[in-house]
């Protein structure tokens, strides 16, 4: 190499950058927010240390179950589906959504866009048919949500803090009844409602969780819970928008089409760090937890709120209006937005846990558990699921509802300190009516 | 001659129509295997005097009922055609594998009238020479005075692929003529009652 020559990252140290990030993935706990353990049993999140993220009072519970670590699988689709590949003969955005969504999981089969669409324009209005693929599912509303976490920090006593570097997405695409006729018998006009918000920051998370001093056999030897976090938000950037439109065809007496009149208006907020547009705020939450033998066994039960906050953002808005004889775009500059408690969540988990000795089977414990979560700005997710483990062992299935059925089973090793965690378990594809179903795949220490 | 009877003209774009449910055909259409296909019925889209002709005069022997009514027999330059303004879009035009176009109408004569033909026409934008069309030909039936014969034809690109290019351009003319043998002189009422145009394009058509 000559003297002087400089070393720039070209297209043979990608593979190594992409290793180092996949890396850096497997090295932090709780990337992908559910573990093959949880979509095993169906989604359900077993009160625990572990799920504190759902109920801070959780973190003061007695550790079981150890730190889990959940595997990226999904990655492996970059080699094994030619759905991401723009350029590639099997290229599938819907395909490479689906799968980017659900990057613990590597998923069997992916929702793959139709074959065909047709437009048909008639008397009768406007027709959207769409055949092979995945079904589709535009004629109702339809979300989309994802969003990764990587948090890093520890627990010192009763006072849990790390930082937490984050990335959210919403979407949401409300249809008109007109607009639901376009993929039926057909419609005249359309109209409908899109908002997506993309979020990427930064959180301090700083929080506490503590037993609470209770009289000695008080209710049968329950012991209660306590816990909050607090996080500090550093915005570093967010694109949003709003849009509102709706089209009709006018037509006169004789059925013919007249006119076509459509209007729209909606706004798009930018801003980041780079250009003065970054965000700060607070977000808490609260929970109590409550653990009550029974049977031999533990019935662990807690209730949280999280969410509960304000964030502040100072975004550069641009509003665009519309109609057929034209549009405006009008720079409204930057307006600083103040969002009180939004996507407040409640959320109540419930658990029963038996150990080795208590079922009559030399070996066996089980635990059921219970969930739900409701958004109180619209959502409602609920799973159960039962563990059976026999030695170091465990069996695993459930359900539950989340943006559709989800089913689960799964299974579980134990030994030497270490686990592996391996879930089968199906979602409903964003956009479709399509079931998923996926592989995922956890390591566990220190349990 | 009869002068067109365009009663009024009518703004259209269908393609407004499909605003919203743009955001399921982005992401239908970014994917290659996904094809296309545009069908539309012009009619709705035509003024009276594009789609009813209530006085064609019938002389005996053979005469020619025309559409567009816009002029003498094979004389009209066509019926314009814009395919962006059916919702096709114009980057995969020069890709599409397939067309049909049908042309139906009724007609009612007030003499009767014997077994005939009907020829469709298909021409690029900027013909001028009608009889260079590539046309389609089917024979009609008789028809009783007073009463009503679908005349229906279709071309597609299995019968007459030479139209392909001229689809392929995004804009192009059609018309349609029906050529009736009378005993007696009388009138017909000619009403188009279907202009539908069906365009397919490849999979991959939303993608560079």
């Amino acid at each position: 190499m000559p003297t002087g020559a400089t070393i720039a990252p070209g297209p043979q140290a990608r593979p190594a950058l992409v290793l180092a990030l996949a890396l850096a993935l497997l090295a932090t706990p709780s990337v992908f927010a559910q573990s093959a353990r949880s979509l095993g049993m169906g989604g359900v999140r077993v009160p625990a240390p572990a799920a504190a993220d759902v109920n801070p009072a959780f973190a003061a519970l007695p550790r079981t179950g150890g730190a889990s670590v959940t595997l990226p699988i999904g990655l492996l689709s970059l080699a094994t589906g030619d759905y991401w590949n723009p350029n590639a003969q099997g290229f599938d955005a819907l395909s490479a959504l689906d799968q980017g969504s659900h990057l613990g999981q590597y998923l069997l089969n992916p929702a793959v866009s139709p074959d065909g669409v047709t437009f048909g324009v008639d008397a009768s209005g406007l027709t959207i048919a769409f055949s092979g693929g995945s079904p589709m599912r535009l004629a109702a509303p339809t979300a989309f949500d994802a969003g990764f976490d990587l948090p890093l920090g520890g627990r010192v006593g009763a006072v849990t803090f790390g930082v937490r570097p984050f990335t959210t997405v919403h979407a949401r695409f409300t249809p008109g009844p007109d607009l639901e006729a376009v993929f039926g018998s057909g419609s005249t006009s359309a109209s409908g409602t899109l908002t997506a918000d993309a979020v990427a920051g930064l959180a301090v998370d700083v929080g506490a969780a503590l037993p609470l001093p209770l009289p000695p056999h008080a209710m049968g030897g329950a012991r209660l819970y306590v816990g909050a976090r607090a996080s500090g938000i550093a915005g570093l950037a967010r694109a949003s928008a709003s849009f509102q439109g709706q089209a009709r065809a006018q037509q006169d007496s004789s059925g013919a089409y007249t006119d076509v009149t459509y209007s729209y208006d909606g706004t798009v907020s930018v801003g980041g760090i780079t250009n003065g547009g970054l965000g700060y705020g607070a977000l808490g939450a609260a929970g109590l937890a409550v653990t009550v033998p029974a049977g031999g066994g533990t019935v662990t039960a807690g209730i949280a709120v999280r969410h509960i906050g304000v964030m502040i953002w100072n975004l550069h808005q641009t509003r665009y209006q519309g109609d057929q004889n034209g549009g405006t775009s009008t720079d409204v500059g930057t307006v600083r937005s103040v969002e009180v408690a939004q996507h407040v969540h409640v959320a109540g988990n419930l658990a029963l846990s038996l150990g080795e000795g208590h079922l009559g089977v030399p070996g066996m414990g089980l635990t059921l558990a219970a969930d739900g979560d409701l958004d109180l700005s619209g959502g409602f997710a609920t799973h159960a699921g039962a563990e059976v483990r026999f030695g170091p062992t465990a069996l695993r299935a459930g359900a539950g509802y989340q943006d559709g059925l989800r089913l689960g089973v799964g299974a579980g090793v134990r030994a030497g300190g270490v686990g592996i965690d391996a879930a089968l378990s199906s979602h409903r594809s964003p956009f479709t009516d399509h079931r998923a179903y996926g592989v995922s795949a956890s390591l566990a220490f220190g349990f | 001659m009869r002068a067109p009877d365009i009663t009024r003209s009518r703004a259209y774009d269908p393609r407004l129509l499909v605003l919203l449910p743009a955001l399921a055909l982005a992401l239908a259409g970014c994917s290659r295997h996904t094809a296309l296909t545009v069908r539309a019925d012009l009619v709705p889209f035509m003024s009276v005097g594009e789609t009813q002709l209530n006085s064609a005069p019938i002389a005996p022997g053979t005469s020619y009922l025309d559409w567009p009514f816009s002029g003498s027999h094979l004389t009209n330059p066509g019926h314009s055609v814009d395919l962006t303004t059916l919702g096709a879009p114009s980057s995969a035009l020069t890709d599409i594998t397939a067309f049909s176009l049908t042309f139906a109408a009724q007609v009612t004569p007030s003499v009767p009238l014997a077994a005939g033909t009907a020829t469709l026409y298909l021409a690029p934008s900027s013909a001028s020479d009608v009889h260079a069309y590539p046309a389609v030909t089917v024979d009609t039936p008789p028809v009783a005075a007073g009463q009503t014969a679908t005349v229906s034809i279709t071309a597609d690109d299995a019968t007459d692929a030479s139209a392909l290019p001229y689809l392929r351009s995004g804009s192009f003319l059609v018309g349609a003529e029906v050529e009736v043998n009378a005993s007696g002189s009388g009138t017909a009422r000619v009403t188009l009652t279907h202009l539908l145009v069906t365009v397919s394009l490849p999979p991959g058509w939303g993608l560079p």
